[in-house]
């Protein structure tokens, strides 16, 4: 056993030494009593002893999901008159509820030793299934990862179709992704999560009339589906239909001030709607990002001639990235329209150092001199 | 059935209703007449009391208690626990109102509805008194619960045979800090002065606890001096503690009381209105016996006209 230093400490290592050899309902009072003392380490130990037996409280999985991520508040007493928590089922349950939030606050190591101990009831093993697999999937454990989806996909587990289409989206397999999901969606048509999937990775590939059709299916599903909305204005955006971006990614706004459009969706209790996980994105696509759906908002803006809220928006994205190019040049655009010439043309300047050999960069170089002739007009003028 | 608490304390009418075995809701209004308590009866036996032990101060009361998490995803506990905690609070509720002497009751019969609790009106009365007599038991083992906890050496805690500790043992354990007495130790946990009182002879008992004798404490002796008759020793001391500790209000009282002693009126009615500036909960006892005060001092000034 680890011994700390300090009064405070030996005094609790004494108390450590008395209980001997516990029962989990005492390894977990003690933990509390360590965690309240500030004695992190014996409070750890302790957590970890009492859910090591067979018959641990809930209490104890909640302390040592507290403890392994440094917390030492929160911690729970459990009660005299409860006996030990011995029928499998109320722990596994209560290992998958710890193993989820484990989980969520990325404790992966925590997280994965709850998910094998609520495994041991049978109901559980799907969902505890499709649990690995998203946790061995951000460990970049493919196989096993795979491996897991295919036991919780056998099982019927109910998130494991989207994550496992999420997962082939996130390693570039776009076709084998958008092949999962429409069987899926044929498989489950009132699945929402999975049609604003299906729809998101129809944009990514490139096919914006599809991404539209399966995303307002999602949200007809689920109206109150933020991420569904933002995509929708994403793909009118690309289909150049200014207002129906506007009005969907004022919608999603109206929701959601972010745009996560990648999330693995976790199922804490059985029955239960499933918890969201945002898994971040690493796509090159710009399409995983708040200023993605800010970009499309602020061009669907300038598009219907909302010239101030566009110039807020565009503002907004390069406080954030000062040298976003693309917002630099409608910011530009924006300017010119307002007859603000000298700011425009320094945003297209900017373009033109910043992204020299791209479209925008020889687009930018145009409007540049367009700008300055009328920003010279302007001087004449004055003078 | 009602009627002012003045004239008829609670004990009595919750043994009329018992013995009767009465269908009904009680409505108890106390000194603060915003915050009405209701108990309910079904054949005389307490199945409510509201909202003292209602769900919403159960959740509470456990959570204070660490038994249950406060967060969204909380983490249920057993129903026995529940009950037990539900159960107290009715008793903690039901002996204040007990000790009520101003406000009113009003009983009305309803049907026989069922509740949350199922205590027999004896039962709360001896479970009452029981605890009564032990806290008076304790109070003289433990200096009146001013002697203060301190942890035993370390190779005294080390060293023992196996503990069994339940959750209110721990969370004295965390109470302890060398400066609180067990008066304070029962406030901090919020459990009845007597069960903390116990509960700490018992850690003591198992060499967990040691007890430091508690401190001088002027009102104690003031009180003896008091009870001896030596009223002017008695108001030397208190005089001392006030000029000192501005805001101890039994040092207050007991220096109004030990005026009286002497027969100086006028003093005590100065030390009740300290009293009643101090503890504006008593404020009407204060008032009672400031009036008896000047009373006596009117009748001894015109006795002396």
């Amino acid at each position: 056993m680890v011994t700390p230093e300090g009064p405070e400490a030996a005094r609790v290592a004494a108390l450590r030494r008395r209980l001997g050899a516990a029962s989990p309902a005492m390894l977990t009072n003690f933990a509390w009593f360590a965690a309240r003392r500030g004695v992190h380490s014996l409070a750890l130990e302790a957590a970890r002893e009492a859910v090591a037996h067979p018959g641990a409280p809930r209490a104890a999985w909640h302390a040592l999901e507290r403890l392994v991520t440094g917390r030492n508040d929160g911690l729970l007493l459990v009660a005299a008159g409860t006996g030990p928590q011995t029928p499998m089922e109320s722990n596994a349950a209560s290992s998958l509820a710890a193993a989820v939030a484990a989980h969520r606050e990325g404790a992966l190591a925590v997280a994965e030793t709850c998910y094998r101990a609520a495994a041991a009831l049978p109901p559980l093993e799907a969902i505890v299934a499709d649990g690995l697999g998203v946790l061995h999937e951000q460990r970049h454990e493919r196989d096993a990862a795979d491996a897991a989806w295919a036991r919780a996909l056998e099982h019927g587990a109910p998130s494991a179709a989207h994550n496992h289409a999420l997962a082939l989206l996130r390693r570039g397999q776009r076709a084998a992704a958008r092949a999962a999901l429409e069987g899926a969606t044929a498989a489950s048509p009132a699945n929402a999560a999975l049609w604003f999937l299906r729809g998101y990775a129809a944009l990514l590939d490139g096919d914006a009339e599809g991404a539209v059709v399966a995303l307002e299916r999602a949200i007809v599903l689920e109206p109150h589906l933020a991420r569904a909305h933002f995509t929708l204005g994403l793909a009118h955006d690309r289909l150049g239909h200014a207002t129906d971006a506007l009005n969907a990614t004022r919608r999603g706004l109206l929701l959601s001030p972010w745009y996560l459009p990648q999330v693995w969706l976790l199922t804490p209790t059985l029955g239960t709607a499933p918890v969201e996980l945002p898994a971040g994105s690493d796509d090159e696509s710009g399409l995983g990002s708040t200023d993605a759906v800010l970009l499309a908002l602020g061009r669907s803006l300038l598009e219907t001639g909302h010239l101030g809220e566009s110039l807020a928006v565009f503002d907004q994205v390069l406080v954030r990235d000062p040298a976003q190019p693309a917002a630099l040049f409608h910011r530009g655009v924006v300017l010119a329209k307002l007859r603000r010439y000298d700011e425009a043309l320094a945003d297209w300047e900017e373009v033109g150092r910043t992204d020299p050999e791209g479209t925008l960069g020889s687009m930018s170089r145009r409007h540049a001199r367009s700008a300055r002739q009328l920003a010279a007009l302007f001087t004449v003028r004055q003078g | 059935m009602h009627g002012p608490l003045h004239e008829i304390g609670l004990v009595e009418v919750l043994q009329l209703l018992g013995r009767g075995a009465r269908h009904g809701v009680l409505e108890v209004v106390g000194p603060d007449p915003t915050t009405p308590r209701v108990v309910r009866l079904r054949e005389g036996r307490v199945v409510a009391v509201e909202p003292d032990a209602g769900d919403e101060e159960v959740e509470r009361a456990l959570m204070a208690r660490h038994l249950l998490a406060p967060e969204a995803a909380r983490l249920d506990v057993d129903g026995d626990v529940r009950a037990e905690m539900r159960r107290l609070l009715a008793m903690r509720s039901i002996a204040t109102m007990l000790h009520w002497t101003r406000g009113r009751f009003d009983f009305a019969d309803a049907g026989a509805a069922e509740g949350p609790l199922d205590i027999a009106v004896e039962a709360i009365l001896l479970e009452l008194v029981g605890g009564e007599s032990r806290r008076v038991e304790l109070a003289a083992e433990l200096d009146d619960f001013h002697a203060i906890p301190v942890f035993a050496d370390l190779e005294q805690i080390g060293a023992g045979e196996g503990l069994a500790l339940d959750p209110l043992d721990w969370r004295i354990l965390d109470a302890v800090d060398g400066r609180r007495d067990v008066g304070a130790i029962a406030a901090a946990v919020d459990e009845p002065l007597e069960v903390v009182g116990e509960r700490v002879r018992r850690l003591e008992g198992t060499a967990i606890l040691e007890m430091t004798a508690a401190p001088a404490n002027p009102a104690l002796a003031a009180r003896a001096a008091i009870e001896a008759g030596r009223y002017d020793a008695a108001v030397g001391l208190l005089e001392s503690r006030v000029s000192t500790v501005g805001d101890d209000r039994e040092a207050w009282r007991l220096l109004g009381l030990a005026e009286v002693g002497a027969g100086r009126f006028d003093r005590a009615i100065e030390a009740w209105e300290s009293w009643r500036q101090a503890e504006p909960a008593l404020a009407h006892e204060a008032t009672a016996l400031i009036a008896a005060a000047r009373t006596m001092l009117e009748a001894l000034r015109d006795h002396r006209d």
